[in-house]
C-alpha cells in the first residue's frame, strides 16, 4: 500500500492490523492507539500528518516505522497533494492569545476536562459537543486534554469556530473555542456551505482520481449508506463523483462530521451532481 | 452518535410522541366505533358521532400530521424546524384538547370544560402556524408545496376558530343562523383547507420521491393550488352572507384542483424508476381511488337534488366518512409506513451508516402485518359504508369490527417500531475489531 501523509491511520490498520503496534511504539502518545475504543474514535479522523503533530514527532518517524511492515512511501510525486491536503487541517497557534480571548472575563470562560476520560478509554466526543453547543456570543469553551484535538478542531473550525491552542506541557494542552461576532449569523441559517472553489477547478485537481457513482434510481436512505460507504473506501487524495437527484438533506452533516467537503453542481430540476473529497 | 450531528431533523422527542398518541387515537376511534352502530341511523348531528369525528380528525388525523411535518418540513423546505419546543408545547395542547373535546361530545356536556378543550385546541393550532410560518420563512427557496403547507395550516387555525366559535354559541347562542349552518363551515374549510391542501402538498413532494419519479413542470400544482383556495373563499363568503344556489360550482373548483392533484401524481409518476410497488404504496393509491367517492358526493351534498330525506341522511354520513376514515385515513396508514420506519432508522443508525452493515427502514416492521392491516382496512371500510347505506346495523358492526382489527395491527406494527433496539452490528473495516 503507498502511504503519504495524508493517508488516514484507519486505513494503515485496515491494510495491516501490526500498524497499531508499529505506531505505538514511535511514542507514548500512541498508547492510545492500542486501546480499541480510542483506536475507533481516532483512527478514522485522523491522518499520518494529523497524527505526527498530537505526537510531537517528524512524520518521516511514521515512514520508519511502517516501511518495514510493505506501506511503501509515496514518492515525490505525491507531495502536491500532500501540500494540498495539510491545507485542510488546522493550523494551530500556541502563539499569543488573540484578543478576543484575553478581553473575556475569567467566569465566561466554561472547561471542559477530559484526561480522565481519554485515559480510562471513554470517548469524550459527545461530552464536548454537548458542551459545544453551551458557546454564545459572550463565552468560550476550554477543553483541557493530554494532546491537541486535531479532529474536533476541524470539526468544529468548519462549524465556524474559532480556537487557540495553548501547550501547556507535553502531556497538557489547553484548547479554546469560541464564535467570533460577524460569523455568529451565517452558520445558524445555512447547512450548505457555499464552496469556495468552483465545480469544474475541483474536478480538474482531482482529474483521474474521481470514482464516480449514480444513486439516482436508488430509494431512501439507500443513497446515503452507498454514498457513506464508498467514501469509507475512497483513498485520501481521491474523489467521489456523486449523480444524485436532489442535493441530499441528510447527507450534509453526516459528511461534515466525518470531515468530508462537497462540491455541489446543479445540473437539471432532477440532478445533482455532487464531488466529495476530503 | 445522532445528538452531535448538525442534522435539520428534529429530536426523536418532537416527532415520536405524534405517532404514538395517533396510533392509540386510531385504537379509540374503532373501539368507540364499535360502540356507535345505533348513531348512523339519524341525522349527521349526534354526540356519538361529533365524538368519532373528532378523535378521527384531530387525534388520529391532525396528531399524526403534525408529527410527521416536524419531520417532513426540513426535508421539503431544506431548512431547520423553527421551534422543538413549539412543537412540544402543541403536541400537549392538542392531545389534551382532544381528549377533553372527546368526553364532552360523547357526554354532550357543553359547559366549560367544552371552552377549556376548544381554546387548548386554538391555542395549540396558534403554536403549530407559527412554527410553520416561521420554519417557511428561513427556507432558502419557496416552492409550491411550501405554499400548500403554509395555507393549510393557517385553514387549520380558521377551522379551530370557528369551532370555538361554534362551542361558545352552545351556552351563549349570539350566531344569528342555526348550529348546523356554521357545522358546514367548519366541517368544509377542516377538509378541504387543512386535511386536502397538505395532503396534496407532501404527497406531491413524497410521492414522486418514493417512485423515484420526477415532476416535469408544477404548473398542475398552482392550478390546483389556485382552484382549491377559490373554490373555498368563494364557498365560505356565499356562506356567510350571500346563500346563492352556487354551491355546486365551488364544489366543481376544489374537485377540479384535486383532479390536477391528480393528473400532476399520474403524469409524473411515468417517470418512475422504481416499478415494484410496496404495501406502504399500494395504500396510498388506494386512498386516491376513495378519493372517487368524497368527490361524487359533494355535488349531491352541496346542490339541492330532491332526494327522501332518509337516504339524504345516509349520503351526508358517506359523504363524512368517505373524507376521515376514507381518504385521509388510508393515505396515513399507507405513509406511516414510508416515513416512520425511515425517521426511527435514521434516529438509530445515523451515524454507523458506511461503518457498519445497518438494516434497512423496511426491515425494521413487520410486513405480513402491514398486509393484514390494509386488507381489514378495505373490508371495514366498505362494510361500514354499505351498512350506512343500507341501516343495517349489523353490517356497520361488522365494518367496526373491520376498523378495530386494522387500528391494532397498526399499533402494533408501529410500537415494534418504536420500540426498536440497535443491533449489534458487524463492523466492515478491521479498525473496530478487538485484538
Amino acid at each position: 500500500m503507498n502511504i503519504a501523509a495524508n493517508t488516514k491511520i484507519s486505513a494503515l490498520i485496515k491494510e495491516n492490523p501490526a500498524a497499531i503496534y508499529a505506531i505505538a511504539s514511535i511514542n507514548k502518545h500512541f498508547e492510545k492507539l492500542r486501546n480499541p475504543v480510542l483506536r475507533k474514535i481516532l483512527a478514522s479522523r485522523v491522518t499520518i500528518a494529523d497524527a505526527a503533530r498530537i505526537g510531537g514527532c517528524d512524520i518521516e518517524m511514521f515512514y520508519q516505522k511502517l516501511e518495514p511492515l510493505g506501506f511503501i512511501v509515496g514518492n515525490t510525486a505525491n507531495t502536491d497533494t500532500l501540500k494540498q491536503n495539510t491545507m485542510q487541517t488546522p493550523e494551530t497557534t500556541t502563539g499569543t492569545q488573540p484578543a478576543y480571548l484575553a478581553q473575556l472575563p475569567e467566569q465566561n470562560i466554561l472547561t471542559l476536562d477530559v484526561c480522565e476520560d481519554i485515559a480510562t478509554g471513554n470517548d469524550p466526543f459527545l461530552k464536548i459537543m454537548n458542551a459545544v453547543e453551551e458557546i454564545g456570543g459572550n463565552n468560550a469553551l476550554l477543553i483541557i486534554n493530554t494532546f491537541e484535538p486535531t479532529p474536533l478542531i476541524a470539526i468544529l473550525k468548519k462549524k465556524g469556530y474559532s480556537f487557540w491552542t495553548d501547550v501547556k506541557n507535553e502531556n497538557l494542552v489547553y484548547t479554546y473555542f469560541w464564535l467570533e461576532q460577524e460569523t455568529d449569523e451565517a452558520p445558524q441559517t445555512e447547512t450548505i456551505k457555499p464552496a469556495k472553489n468552483s465545480f469544474e477547478d475541483m474536478m480538474s485537481r482531482f482529474a483521474g482520481k474521481v470514482k464516480r457513482i449514480d444513486v439516482r434510481a436508488m430509494e431512501m436512505p439507500q443513497p446515503m449508506v452507498t454514498i457513506l460507504g464508498e467514501l469509507e473506501v475512497l483513498p485520501a487524495d481521491e474523489a467521489l463523483y456523486v449523480v444524485h437527484k436532489r442535493v441530499p438533506q441528510f447527507l450534509l452533516p453526516q459528511l461534515e462530521e466525518r470531515g468530508f467537503n462537497i462540491t455541489i453542481q446543479e445540473v437539471g430540476p432532477n440532478q445533482v451532481d455532487l464531488l466529495i473529497y476530503k | 452518535m445522532s445528538t452531535a450531528t448538525t442534522s435539520n431533523s428534529p429530536g426523536k422527542w418532537v416527532v415520536l410522541p405524534h405517532y404514538v398518541f395517533a396510533a392509540l387515537a386510531f385504537v379509540a376511534l374503532s373501539i368507540l366505533l364499535l360502540f356507535s352502530t345505533d348513531a348512523f341511523s339519524g341525522h349527521y348531528f349526534h354526540p356519538k358521532l361529533l365524538t368519532l369525528t373528532h378523535v378521527a380528525a384531530l387525534g388520529w388525523a391532525t396528531m399524526l400530521i403534525f408529527g410527521a411535518l416536524y419531520q417532513l418540513l426540513p426535508v421539503v423546505l431544506e431548512c431547520k424546524l423553527y421551534s422543538e419546543k413549539l412543537a412540544t408545547i402543541a403536541f400537549g395542547f392538542l392531545g389534551a384538547g382532544t381528549i377533553l373535546l372527546a368526553w364532552c361530545f360523547w357526554n354532550f356536556e357543553l359547559g366549560h370544560v367544552m371552552h377549556v378543550a376548544a381554546c387548548s385546541l386554538v391555542i395549540s393550532f396558534i403554536l403549530f402556524n407559527i412554527n410553520v410560518i416561521q420554519t417557511a420563512r428561513l427556507a432558502p427557496k419557496w416552492t409550491i408545496e411550501s405554499d400548500f403547507i403554509v395555507t393549510s395550516a393557517i385553514w387549520l387555525l380558521v377551522t379551530g376558530i370557528v369551532g370555538l366559535v361554534m362551542v361558545l354559541n352552545f351556552t351563549m347562542a349570539f350566531l344569528p343562523v342555526e348550529h348546523t349552518h356554521y357545522l358546514k363551515l367548519h366541517a368544509h374549510i377542516g377538509m378541504a383547507g387543512w386535511f386536502l391542501l397538505l395532503i396534496i402538498g407532501v404527497g406531491a413532494k413524497l410521492i414522486p420521491m418514493f417512485l423515484l419519479a420526477h415532476a416535469e413542470s408544477f404548473k398542475k400544482l398552482n392550478w390546483s393550488y389556485n382552484l382549491i383556495n377559490a373554490g373555498l373563499v368563494f364557498f365560505i363568503f356565499d356562506h356567510l352572507f350571500f346563500h346563492t344556489a352556487l354551491l355546486p360550482v365551488y364544489a366543481g373548483l376544489v374537485v377540479g384542483g384535486v383532479l390536477l392533484f391528480m393528473l400532476f401524481i399520474y403524469e409524473t409518476s411515468k417517470t418512475r424508476q422504481r416499478h415494484d410497488v410496496d404495501l406502504g404504496m399500494k395504500q396510498t393509491f388506494v386512498a386516491l381511488g376513495l378519493l372517487v367517492l368524497p368527490i361524487v358526493l359533494v355535488f349531491i351534498v352541496s346542490s339541492k337534488v330532491a332526494l327522501p330525506q332518509q337516504l339524504l341522511s345516509s349520503v351526508y354520513l358517506v359523504y363524512g366518512i368517505s373524507v376521515f376514515l376514507g381518504f385521509i385515513s388510508a393515505i396515513i396508514l399507507g405513509q406511516t409506513f414510508k416515513t416512520l420506519p425511515f425517521i426511527v432508522w435514521m434516529h438509530a443508525y445515523e451515524a454507523y451508516v458506511g461503518r457498519f452493515k445497518t438494516p434497512l427502514p423496511k426491515d425494521l416492521y413487520n410486513h405480513t402485518i402491514q398486509r393484514w392491516q390494509n386488507i381489514s382496512y378495505l373490508l371495514g371500510f366498505i362494510l361500514l359504508i354499505t351498512g350506512i347505506l343500507l341501516r343495517n346495523q349489523q353490517l356497520i358492526l361488522a365494518g367496526a369490527i373491520g376498523f378495530t382489527i386494522t387500528s391494532l395491527l397498526y399499533t402494533a406494527n408501529v410500537f415494534q417500531l418504536l420500540m426498536h433496539k440497535v443491533q449489534e452490528l458487524k463492523p466492515f473495516s478491521y479498525g473496530n475489531a478487538s485484538v
